[in-house]
């Protein structure tokens, strides 16, 4: 095990990972094109959320969650281009997860579920898709 | 910026490995085929300008707040 650390932004914590936990993200984010490596932190306090915080360039930290937790029928088209760009061989490679906002009041966060990021767990490489489907908004409310 | 202007069947070529395509014409709808890696993300504009907003907006939102949703989350639904 390889242990690293990162300082995250603000709160000037110093957060310890394993190499082996990083994500690569050869594309980026759209905003963000300079992170290519991330790390999922989950700490009790925030479950069900977790964080996807870059560990290379401009400090990034985003809240994510499962979005099957508050919409169990999300379903978006993922095209096998975007699979085997991600070289998925089994369903069981694949994470979803959505980016959280949390807005004021706090009762009104979203998520946006039109702007995915998959997750290939087995290769540890990550993108952000962008779902043209008109059915999955921006910002959908999450409580 | 560079401006072109290209007939039906012609291509544009960017760097080594990208070539744009006008396929066809139809009113004022414009068909347009993209040769890239799969390296190169390709999408709309308006719709990638869209997610960048909301990807900058939730980097910047008030994560500290977020314990707070999560125990609202936690919270059973009562119907």
């Amino acid at each position: 095990m390889c242990e690293k650390s990162v300082q995250t932004q603000g709160r000037g914590e110093v957060l310890g990972y394993n190499e082996e936990d990083v994500i690569s993200f050869p594309g980026g984010l759209p905003g963000f094109e300079e992170c290519k490596k991330f790390v999922i932190i989950s700490v009790p306090e925030y479950e069900p959320f977790h964080w996807l915080q870059s560990i290379e360039g401009k400090q990034v930290r985003l809240a994510i969650i499962n979005p099957l937790l508050f919409k169990p029928d999300y379903n978006p088209k993922i095209s096998r281009e975007d699979l085997h760009q991600l070289e998925v061989k089994e369903p069981t490679d694949l994470l979803l997860y959505v980016i959280v906002t949390v807005r004021q009041p706090v009762s009104e966060s979203t998520a946006n579920l039109m702007g995915p990021l998959l997750i290939n767990l087995r290769k540890k490489m990550g993108c952000q898709l962008i779902i043209e489907d008109n059915a999955y908004s921006l910002r959908a409310r999450i409580l | 910026m560079l401006v072109l202007t290209r007939k039906i069947g012609e291509s544009i070529r960017i760097g080594d490995q990208i070539k744009i395509t006008i396929m066809e014409v139809e009113g004022r709808t414009i068909k347009i085929a993209i040769d890239a890696p799969r390296s190169v993300a390709i999408h709309r504009e308006e719709v990638y300008h869209k997610i960048l907003g909301e990807n900058q907006v939730a980097a910047a939102s008030g994560n500290h707040d977020l314990g707070a949703v999560a125990s609202l989350l936690r919270q059973p639904k009562i119907d």
